[in-house]
């Protein structure tokens, strides 16, 4: 018998479905070579363009997930919830640029600024999503886990984290999506000199260049969620099926 | 109270239906609905006791504030001398396996939450799934098994912790009725080997008359006791004879409204 703390996560089909997914990473790079060489950029920075706004991205996903589940499993249920989500509905209504003078005014023009309007973007998609989880919960799992006296870090290994991985997963394909945009409008708006919202302010008047870095950037984002959030989703889901 | 498993003191019931308003349609109304009144009630170490009704009749509900599911308005629950909570499982009518956990996981659960070392641990599930012939099946996920075979990983389940008392809510109601006969069985030989005691509910006459020591038969509105009827037939019980026939009977009459 294998140890219970043993976990199989299978994503992928086969090797070759892994290999192909992988494959899949080359395009966006394949097309980033041919793109400089069209607007006859550097390569290197512009690389380093998509390199810098990727982290940027990647912080305030990691800060916003871990946020966001942090607050969905404290809020979800009880009078926690009834107090809380309505106050939580109407804060992610609040349009996240109204905030941008106030944090450029703190922070100035700098990765903080960008990174904490991407995390207030972020954050809600991931948020509800979890709840959404949580509160479609089978009553008769939450009473199988409350019978075996599951507690702790038990409670939260063996039923918790499970049962929100699928909302984690799906929101956070909504709150990447929403990240991308405000990612660029931010770096535009604040004036960074570095990362994607640079290139793109740079060559605002070249519709042709601007049309292709449109597109370079839909393929990237095409990219990882095949290579990553669609085989995601999909183990999840099929981990929670009876 | 020395040979007590559960002791019910004038356990109440009731909830509060709440329908809200709707301008120039309705006005917002509570409605108070008492589910039972004043149930007293003892159930003794090791015996098999049915809660018996028809449904709808509140006995899922009552089974449920027993084992701490579901809170009670009124009266008191005690678990004998010796007892806690971590003395108690539950077997679900619709099984209640987490659907992320491989077989072996699911009865391993309580042992994880009692901290059992992995070692020992190892050796009572496997102990357990080889009673119910499941041991191939330990690292297979809940969906690839049948109703029948699902059950069994949740009396596995239950059984795992070493109980003192297994409730079971309508166990075998999901199951077709070959594989409920042949799970009634396997219930009563393990029943026979370890003796915990055991409540179980069921809508089912037969199903009671087959297994329990004692029957306490629940009738609706107001949901009370109409009586608890003490078991004569020797086991095994033969489901053909007149004395079983006799008292299935009695228990129709009396659940008859």
């Amino acid at each position: 018998m294998h140890p219970v703390s043993r976990r199989r996560i299978g994503i992928y089909h086969s090797p070759w479905h892994l290999l192909i997914t992988f494959g899949f990473l080359t395009v966006p790079f394949v097309f980033l070579l041919f793109f400089a060489r069209y607007a006859h950029l550097a390569t290197d920075a512009l690389l380093a363009a998509v390199m810098i706004s990727t982290w940027r991205l990647i912080i305030a996903y990691c800060v916003a997930a871990t946020l966001a589940w942090i607050m969905a499993v404290t809020f979800y249920h009880g009078a926690r919830a009834t107090i809380s989500l309505p106050i939580f509905d109407v804060l992610q209504s609040f349009p996240t640029f109204a905030l941008l003078p106030v944090a450029t005014f703190l922070w100035g023009p700098s990765n903080v600024t960008v990174i904490l309007v991407l995390i207030i973007t972020v954050i809600w998609p991931i948020f509800f999503s979890i709840i959404s989880s949580l509160k479609m919960l089978k009553h008769d799992w939450q009473e199988a886990a409350t019978i075996a006296d599951l507690t702790g870090w038990d409670y939260l290994r063996y039923f918790l984290w499970p049962v929100t991985v699928p909302g984690l997963i799906s929101g956070s394909i909504v709150g990447i999506g929403n990240g991308w945009e405000a990612l660029i409008a931010t770096e535009i708006i604040v004036g960074l000199r570095t990362g994607l919202g640079e290139f793109f302010q740079a060559f605002a008047a070249n519709p042709q260049i601007t049309a292709l870095g449109v597109l370079g950037f839909l393929i990237l984002i095409f990219t990882i969620n095949k290579l990553l959030w669609l085989p995601l989703l999909e183990w999840s889901q099929h981990e929670t099926e009876e | 109270m020395k040979n007590i498993a559960i002791e019910l003191q004038g356990v109440s019931k009731h909830y509060t239906i709440t329908n809200g308003w709707t301008p120039g349609l309705a006005a917002a109304q509570s409605t108070r609905v008492d589910v039972f009144e004043n149930i007293t009630l003892n159930i003794r170490q090791g015996e098999i006791f049915v809660l018996l009704g028809p449904s709808g009749c509140g006995k899922s509900t009552l089974l449920r504030i027993m084992c701490g599911l579901e809170s009670l308005s009124q009266g008191n629950v005690n678990l004998g001398p010796g007892l806690n909570h971590r003395d108690i499982s539950f077997v679900f009518q619709q099984f209640a396996l987490l659907p992320w956990l491989t077989i072996e996981e699911n009865v391993s659960l309580g042992l994880i939450a009692r901290h059992v070392p992995e070692q020992k641990r190892k050796r009572i599930v496997t102990k357990e799934l080889h009673q119910f012939g499941l041991n191939k099946f330990a690292h297979a996920y809940p969906r690839a098994l049948s109703g029948g075979m699902r059950q069994r990983v949740g009396i596995a389940r239950a059984l795992a912790t070493n109980p003192k008392i297994i409730f079971m809510d309508e166990p075998f109601s999901e199951l077709d009725s070959f594989t409920a006969d042949e799970l009634r069985r396997e219930l009563l030989l393990i029943w026979q080997k370890r003796r915990p005691t055991i409540i179980l509910v069921t809508h089912l006459i037969q199903e009671a008359l087959t297994l329990a020591d004692r029957i306490a038969v629940l009738t609706p509105r107001p949901t009370h006791i109409e009586s608890i009827i003490t078991n004569p037939l020797p086991r095994p019980r033969n489901r053909r004879a007149k004395k079983f026939f006799a008292l299935e009977d009695r228990l129709e009459a009396m659940i008859k409204p």
